[in-house]
């Protein structure tokens, strides 16, 4: 189906049930950029408008429902449509949820915080680990299962304990492939995500870690090139993230482990991938700086062959953002990389309707 | 003519008190469904609901919420009165909230009558009215006394 008939059908679906109910709502979400980029000789510019975010959602008691259209042209000429969440979620206590359907993963902070709506974001881009520059990052933050998660409040003003639990699909044959009706391998990913969410003097406060385990089909097809292959693969992902992010500041630091290992083999490739950023509020100005951080102590073929670069990161950015309205954003950053002649310039416009 | 610098100031002040004090009058109330079985709430809790950090009510009904535009009289009288923030700052966070699936979507009105027909829609639905839409509530909608 062409994209813009699909986006069409899709939109049109939402769109209905806005009309038969009065309730349900369509919000629109979505950037316009300006980009400077410098590579090693080259220094190109353009003008960005690769992204709209279609969301309605509904609640009837327990149950609700989320439904997200992206229609993007994410590191090319051509827009694609993708229904980013299709989810179904059963409330039956005010501790406890469970979701069904596609998903953002809970991983991190990053992961579920802010979707896809870069007008909620501080900075301008998602961190590399999330989102590359046309790619897709190292994080497996899309999926298709079932997410179920838990709350433990710890009395008085203590904040709680939350625990997420997701058995997924998982990592489809490349890094931008999400399972969405086949699953390539009938073996299934877990998700585990144990977080202390503060209250009281520490409101905002939110310490965390994940443990992910998948097993990642192989993708080996007569006459591709071999760098576009890769056997199947156990992996293994530790993560740790912090956040203090109240009206005021915002502070976040995530890590992310990954150890691939081949089916049938000993040979592990392990990749740290990490960040730090921090701003603070002024008013409707908030200043930030963030420091990125990949490191690949081996070659790492599945990675490779999704079009990851095997070189180390060492982005440092800073910039401001301008929160315009409740709707608009307007942000500028710069940023460079230390370890290889990238350096770029970004003016963003996001808006959340 | 000769110059009172002192009385001049006094006046000017006096002035500022009376507009202060006339913007302290014209406040709002919390209004719900009158099925809704909660008669009181404390400011703290008051913010607990419209923040989505508390998102049912204490028969378990899910908790709804009437909100305004950003320049609208009540959202300006909530973001101010009871949370310190810009209203701005508020409506992002509501909408973040949402766009995240931890709070069910808001009604939008942006006056008194519209903002009364929706708490009347549901049994969990809560907004924001004016003092003198107040005194003259329509069946099925009630104050709720913040303390």
């Amino acid at each position: 189906m062409r994209p813009w008939l699909s986006i069409a059908l899709s939109a049109g679906a939402l769109a209905l049930g806005g009309a038969a109910r009065a309730d349900v709502t369509l919000n629109f979400f979505g950037d316009i950029n300006y980009a400077v980029q410098h590579e090693t000789t080259a220094t190109t510019n353009t003008f960005q408008a690769a992204e709209l975010d279609i969301f309605a959602s509904q609640t009837e008691g327990k149950f609700s429902f989320i439904g997200e259209i992206i229609v993007e042209a994410l590191g090319q000429n051509e827009f694609s449509s993708d229904i980013d969440r299709l989810e179904v979620a059963y409330k039956p206590t005010p501790w406890l949820r469970f979701k069904a359907g596609r998903i953002r993963s809970a991983l991190g902070y990053y992961g579920d915080a802010y979707q896809n709506g870069k007008y909620f974001m501080t900075p301008v881009t998602w961190p590399g680990m999330y989102e590359g520059d046309g790619l897709d990052g190292i994080l497996p933050s899309h999926a298709i299962g079932i997410h179920g998660d838990v709350a433990y409040p710890l009395g008085g003003d203590h904040g709680k304990l939350t625990l997420d639990v997701e058995v997924l699909n998982g990592r489809g044959q490349g890094l931008d492939e999400v399972t969405v009706w086949q699953d390539a391998n009938n073996s299934k990913a877990v998700n585990l995500r144990l977080r202390y969410v503060g209250d009281g003097g520490l409101a905002g406060l939110i310490v965390g870690g994940n443990l992910y385990l998948d097993d990642i089909p192989e993708d080996v097809v007569e006459g591709e090139a071999i760098e576009d292959a890769h056997p199947a693969i156990h992996e293994l992902m530790l993560a740790g993230h912090a956040a203090y992010v109240t009206d005021r500041v915002h502070a976040v630091a995530e890590v992310a482990w990954f150890r691939h290992r081949a089916h049938g083999s000993e040979m592990t490739s392990r990749t740290v991938a990490t960040f730090g950023e921090l701003g603070y509020s002024f008013g409707d100005l908030t200043p930030y700086a963030r420091f990125e951080y990949t490191h690949f102590f081996e070659d790492d073929v599945y990675f490779m062959a999704s079009g990851i670069p095997n070189q180390d990161v060492q982005l440092a950015s800073a910039g401001v953002k301008y929160a315009a309205s409740a709707s608009v954003s307007v942000k500028v950053e710069g940023a460079a990389d230390l370890s290889t002649p990238h350096r770029h310039v970004l003016a963003q416009a996001a808006f959340a309707f | 003519m000769k110059r009172r610098p002192l009385a001049a100031l006094a006046a000017v002040l006096l002035c500022l008190l009376a507009v202060s004090a006339g913007r302290a009058e014209a406040g709002f109330l919390v209004v719900k469904n009158a099925k809704n079985a909660t008669a009181k709430l404390n400011k703290d809790a008051v913010k607990g609901v419209f923040s989505g950090k508390t998102k049912t009510w204490a028969d378990g009904e899910t908790i709804i919420l009437v909100i305004g535009s950003e320049d609208s009289p009540a959202m300006q009288w909530l973001a101010d009165s009871i949370f310190g923030v810009s209203a701005k700052t508020l409506l992002s966070k509501i909408k973040q909230d949402v766009f995240k699936g931890d709070v069910p979507h808001p009604l939008s009105a942006n006056d008194d009558a519209g903002t009364l027909k929706r708490v009347l829609s549901g049994a969990g639905v809560v907004g924001l009215v004016s003092d003198s839409a107040g005194k003259a509530l329509p069946a099925g909608v009630v104050v709720i006394a913040v303390e």
